[in-house]
């Protein structure tokens, strides 16, 4: 074949859409090769263009069986499935491990990050990395009294960074117990993870911060959308953390179902935030009639709401959701996925009232992405997961 | 909208007499006609013919950009299917016509075309076509292959 001799400009914008386990292949082409696919510049363009093209990562465990001693009690099986916009597995991998995943938090982009009992790992489902973390200084501790994940992950688009946020143990009563007039301050800790040649990762060490947080936050509300970590508050506010800035903020508006005047007529009513395909989402619950509102925030108009969809599950075997309050996983424009605290519901916003069986636990966001928050330690004890679907009634 | 003619003359002395709305989606053109408007031949230096015909029949299909989802989904088609006829050599020529042209949205979907067809090759593949000499020697390469070990891996499939 004859070559064709092309500029390094137009050689970055091709490998710019190259998967990465391809590029990491193509490193061994020349040295001139390496070095252009290892710079900066590169780097930064295919990173950016790698969250355009939704991944999704499928994530199974179960505990091997082992019968050594009570220490390999714990040792567990995770497998991964990296799979492209299209759906096409891009590849697989299985990772064994002592450790007890407990948190699976999505950046919305490359990395995920793994909370477990023994501390903070990431793991990157592109090279099949996984990274232990440091410790934070003030305590090795992620979870609070009630089981509460104390981390917060995420992609700082501007400067090209993971950051990690450990928030104190008693962020919800540090808040509540704010006395009136005084701005309360919140102490945490905040790791950076820079990107650098290579495409390998740079941990720098812990930082101690404090910020004036005004709010009453829920600390169990907290989700994580586009660099910013969104929790709500008792008194009906949402509000957001920026990571690039690492300050607060009230989001306004609040969708117009979430505020304190029509709380008389919300007895019933829950409301959750959710971060999915690079949205903040929220559901409204009337957990009588089953009913269930998503609300969407808008982030270019004015981060505005919209109500997406109605979901009507009353005369759906309710039992099967306990009557509690669904979590919602992924929503596509053709579906949603909710989770109970028994099963993993698929609702066809399209052919409602058809039963789909073949899909899997997936999530799939903007880069990578995961089953956010489940508990996995508890979820899914054995191998085969508890498929069950729900007929929906009618979208809207 | 204007239905000046323009004749643009490829390196190898072929003559294509375009709409001016076409001519104009080449970037480059537009510029020479700002800056001097008594222009009707183009002379372009770095394109043949054959490559040129291909420019122009993307940008005739270009033309009006239509906004409704039914015009884009249909453009896309054309797209896909007009990729199709080109093998790699061809591919690159046209990237870089694209280029020199200055026709972004040709640029994009050929750069995409370009890395679905190559991103499965090996690397000695890879120089084949972008012309590149292998100048690691053995060590280094043993060396560049082992911290990217897991690329070259063949568990590609799922298992059983």
């Amino acid at each position: 074949m004859t070559s064709v001799s092309l500029p390094s400009d137009l050689v970055m914008n091709i490998m710019s859409r190259i998967p990465g386990k391809s590029l990491a292949r193509f490193r061994l082409v020349s040295k001139q090769f390496r070095s252009l696919l290892s710079g900066h510049c590169f780097l930064r363009l295919h990173h950016n263009r790698s969250r355009d093209s939704h991944f999704a990562t499928v994530l199974f465990h179960m505990p091997l069986h082992c019968s050594l001693g009570p220490r390999e009690f714990h040792q567990r099986r995770y497998d991964f499935f990296v799979s492209n916009n299209a759906n096409c597995l891009v590849h697989d991998f299985t990772v064994c491990g002592l450790m007890r995943i407990i948190r699976m938090l999505s950046s919305h982009h490359q990395l995920v990050c793994f909370v477990c009992l023994e501390g903070i790992h990431l793991c990157n489902p592109v090279n099949k990395e996984l990274k232990n973390l440091p410790d934070p200084p003030s305590s090795t501790r992620c979870f609070n009294g009630s089981q509460k994940c104390l981390i917060s992950f995420g992609f700082v688009e501007a400067t090209m960074q993971y950051k990690v946020v450990k928030w104190p143990h008693d962020l919800d009563e540090n808040c509540t117990r704010l006395p009136s007039g005084q701005v309360n301050q919140v102490n945490f800790e905040v790791l950076d993870i820079d990107i650098v040649e290579d495409g390998r990762l740079k941990v720098s060490p812990w930082r101690s911060l404090h910020r004036p947080c005004p709010y009453l936050l829920q600390l169990s509300s907290h989700v994580q959308v586009n660099g910013f970590i969104y929790w709500t508050t008792s008194d009906f506010q949402i509000v957001s953390f920026s990571l690039q800035d690492e300050t607060f903020s009230s989001v306004n508006p609040t969708p117009p179902c979430f505020c304190l005047d029509t709380q008389v007529s919300k007895k019933s009513r829950f409301f959750k935030l959710f971060g999915s395909r690079r949205n903040l989402w929220m559901t409204d619950t009337d957990v009588a009639s089953q009913i269930i509102d998503i609300w969407k925030m808008d982030e270019s108009r004015d981060r505005g709401w919209t109500k997406n969809h109605t979901i009507d599950l009353s005369g759906t075997n309710s039992n099967e959701n306990g009557g509690k309050v669904l979590h919602m996983l992924d929503i596509r424009s053709d579906q949603v996925f909710n989770l109970s605290s028994t099963c993993l519901l698929c609702y066809d916003l399209v052919k409602y009232g058809s039963v789909s069986r073949d899909y899997q636990p997936c999530h799939s966001t903007d880069g990578l992405l995961s089953l956010h928050n489940i508990d996995m330690s508890n979820s899914f004890p054995s191998s085969s997961l508890p498929f069950e679907s729900l007929l929906g009634k009618r979208p809207r | 909208m204007s239905s000046n003619k323009i004749v643009l003359t490829s390196s190898d002395g072929e003559s294509f007499e375009v709409e001016e709305v076409v001519a104009r989606k080449l970037q480059i053109v537009g510029h020479m006609l700002e800056d001097d408007c008594v222009i009707n031949e183009i002379p372009l230096q770095n394109v043949t013919g054959d490559i040129l015909s291909m420019v122009i029949e993307y940008c005739k299909t270009h033309v009006d950009e239509e906004e409704s989802e039914e015009a884009q989904t249909k453009l896309k088609t054309w797209d896909e299917e007009f990729m199709k006829k080109f093998d790699i050599k061809t591919l690159l020529q046209i990237i870089l016509a694209a280029n020199y042209l200055n026709v972004k949205g040709l640029l994009d979907l050929v750069s995409q075309t370009i890395a679905d067809t190559i991103k499965d090759y090996t690397p000695e593949q890879i120089r084949e076509v972008f012309g590149v000499e292998n100048d690691y020697t053995e060590e280094e390469e043993a060396e560049v292959r082992k911290e990217n070990a897991w690329a070259f891996d063949e568990a590609d499939t799922p298992k059983p």
